[in-house]
């Protein structure tokens, strides 16, 4: 988190929700991949993203920024939303590992140039568990540091560097026919 | 932001260290892996109604400034009476507190908002790449400049074409490439076979607005006297450009031009240190070596504590990077010895219009820029602090990408030459990669001055090139995505042939 981000932050959480934007700006694209990943539907990652800052703009100030960073907070905002949102549509008990089986349904959703790599990639997943998959993807696809991964899953660093690597490990073990699966989707 | 294939793959040899002798293998395949990432950008359109509606959402929760949530969206609107500018202008420079410089109705003396105008508002875009040397096609050498002592730019792109000296750098040769050959000549074949994102029939265009503050000069002259003339005594005059100079070890001169309502930060040079050398050794022990250069994480640590320090307004403008284009100078030089390696280094924060980055046309950030000086980690000058006022107006759109790739097609093509003469041109391919939607700045020079116009585009990272030569200098290629521009583009920026360059 830099001085710039650090200083809106700071301002708005003295009132000043107008430097809310910049934060906004920062983060929309992130956020939007992240939810969009774990439902992928265009429509419901929109939904969720506007609860998402919506929700950040009126709590801003529980943030406390000597206990993480900011892009991390707005993840764990992300994170319950779609616990949420799939508690609220017919899954009456969900766990945030789950929900990459519950989007699973709607792969098709995507532009069809990618759709068949993302489907058949979906399927690959699955050789990890839901905790495994989820910190995997945190790393992978978000980018995100260990400390980071740590704080919206509620893990400590070093559990979520294990599970990471433990992961990894795994993946590679299995590697040849989960990549053959993601390079040649049309011969299988 | 996805893992580096770098970072991936580290985390692969921290398991097993014995993969590495895979690497070959691994590469296409973990490459496969992270470009299955089914995540997709967020639409614009959304992006923008959802920042409406926080908007609205601030102004319903009462904030103490929620007045001031849309004060970049007021224009400045005409004159303002000197006996507020004046004493605002002293506060903010004095303070550097942009809160305190703002008038009691919100708007700022320096501001940002984005006034909607009718379709096609500026009149034709097509013609800018020629009427100005500053906007021509990117492999006409010109490349983007300093204009009005605010604006940010980047280093001028070198031809592709261009000779350089083992110790020169782009900044030390200027090479157009109108220049006569003989000179070593390849021609860039750009090819992008992926896809592109989402192309509109309409595009937002915006100018920025860049009416002066206009401060009478009597406000000041009354209560100034010079003793030798009578500077109440000349009527109808307007403060244009004042300046500050901070008279200590380090200090700095600040430069606020009303005009272009733009502020500079610069080195107060008399306080600085300054080298005494008479001889070549004391210059050689002096010189900045590669050791002396701060990391790019230092670097943007030292530029944020001095915005931060000085209560430098970044609301409008995005992530900070490091421009590191001196590096791949250094990297190719033979002998680094000799290597040019630059006594500041520019930390750019992008504006960010509409949601995206701006850059420049050689797809370098566009915003404000902090120098740091690299031997005593100091900063050096800001530049790019200016009044961001853009008026918008709709334009027709490039939706088809057919027409992008015509476009690349045509880049560093040597059709203007006589075909005899093309024997001894070689050819080499550039491999593009995934083009990032955004906006780019262009100048249309009219009635005598620059006008300063944002253009959504895509900006394509070189990825790879094979066959060319140690010349060839673009980071990037940036299409606008204003269709009059595309097809002016595309027809022009051409080097003048010799006979024409004979007949000047």
């Amino acid at each position: 988190m830099d001085a710039a981000e650090l200083a809106h932050i700071t301002s708005c959480q003295s009132g000043h929700l107008e430097d809310f934007d910049p934060l906004y700006l920062l983060h929309i694209d992130a956020v939007y991949r992240y939810l969009h990943r774990r439902t992928l539907s265009r429509e419901v990652a929109e939904d969720l993203t506007s609860t998402v800052f919506l929700k950040a703009l009126e709590s801003i100030r529980s943030f406390n920024p000597s206990k993480g960073v900011f892009r991390a907070w707005l993840y764990r905002i992300a994170r319950n939303a779609l616990i949420d949102f799939y508690r609220s549509h017919a899954q009456k008990t969900v766990s945030i590992e789950n929900i990459w089986d519950l989007a699973s349904g709607d792969v098709t959703s995507l532009v069809a140039e990618r759709s068949i790599d993302a489907k058949k990639l979906h399927e690959a997943m699955k050789i990890l568990t839901p905790d495994q998959r989820e910190i995997v993807m945190l790393r992978v696809w978000e980018g995100l540091s260990y400390a980071e991964i740590a704080d919206i899953t509620g893990k400590s660093e070093g559990n979520a560097k294990v599970i990471y690597s433990r992961s990894i490990a795994e993946l590679r073990t299995k590697l040849p026919s989960l990549l053959l699966l993601l390079l040649f989707p049309h011969s299988l | 932001m996805k893992t580096s294939l770098k970072t991936f793959l580290a985390d692969l040899y921290e398991i097993d260290p014995s993969l590495k002798t895979h690497e070959a293998e691994l590469i296409p395949l973990v490459e496969k892996l992270l470009a299955s990432d089914p995540a997709q950008e967020p639409d614009t359109e959304f992006v923008k109604r959802l920042r409406m509606q926080l908007q609205n959402r601030v102004a319903e929760l009462g904030s103490p400034a929620s007045a001031g949530f849309s004060r970049w969206l007021y224009a400045f609107g005409g004159a303002v009476t000197a006996a507020v500018i004046i004493p605002l202008a002293f506060v903010a420079v004095n303070n550097m507190k942009p809160t305190t410089a703002y008038k009691q109705d919100g708007s700022a003396l320096f501001s940002y908002s984005v006034k909607e105008e009718g379709k096609s508002a500026f009149g034709s875009l097509a013609g800018i790449s020629e009427t100005t040397a500053m906007s021509r096609n990117q492999s006409g050498g010109g490349g983007p400049v300093g204009i009005d002592g605010g604006m940010v730019s980047a280093r001028p792109e070198m031809a592709p074409t261009a000779p350089l000296s083992e110790t020169s750098n782009a900044n030390d040769v200027m090479v157009d490439a109108k220049m006569i050959a003989p000179f070593p000549m390849t021609k860039y074949e750009y090819v992008y076979d992926g896809a592109f994102p989402e192309l509109t029939s309409t595009v937002a265009v915006y100018k920025r607005i860049t009416a002066s503050k206009s401060v009478p000069f009597s406000a000041l002259a009354s209560s100034l006297n010079l003793g030798n003339i009578d500077l109440a005594s000349f009527a109808g005059m307007n403060m244009d450009t004042v300046s500050f100079s901070q008279n200590k070890p380090y200090g700095y001169q600040l430069n606020v031009n009303l005009r272009d309502t733009s502020v500079s930060l610069d080195a107060q040079w008399e306080q600085w240190p300054q080298s005494k050398c008479q001889t070549d050794a004391c210059f050689q022990a002096e010189r900045v070596k590669l050791s002396d250069v701060p990391s790019e994480d230092q670097l943007i640590a030292a530029a944020n504590a001095f915005i931060k320090d000085h209560s430098i307004d970044m609301r409008h403008y995005g992530t900070p990077s490091v421009d590191m284009q001196w590096k791949r100078d250094y990297d190719r030089a033979p002998n680094k010895n000799d290597a040019w390696i630059p006594d500041s280094i520019r930390v750019m924060y992008p504006l960010v219009v509409d949601g995206h980055n701006v850059s420049d046309q050689s797809g370098l950030p566009f915003g404000i820029s902090v120098g740091i000086h690299v031997q005593s980690r100091k900063v050096m000058n800001v530049y790019g602090l200016m009044s961001r006022d853009y008026a918008k107006s709709d334009y027709a759109g490039v939706s088809d990408s057919q027409q992008i790739k015509d476009y690349l097609g045509k880049l560093d093509n040597y059709a203007w030459m006589p075909e005899a003469d093309q024997k001894d041109v070689k050819t080499a391919t550039v491999t593009l990669g995934e083009p990032v939607m955004g906006y780019s700045v262009y100048y249309r020079y009219t009635n005598n001055t620059n006008e300063e116009l944002v253009v959504p585009s895509l900006t394509f990272s070189i990825k790879d090139v094979q066959g060319g030569d140690q010349f060839f200098y673009r980071a990037n290629v940036v299409v606008p995505l204003a269709a009059d521009m595309l097809k002016e583009q595309m027809n022009g920026g051409m080097p003048i042939p010799i006979d024409g360059v004979r007949a000047m």
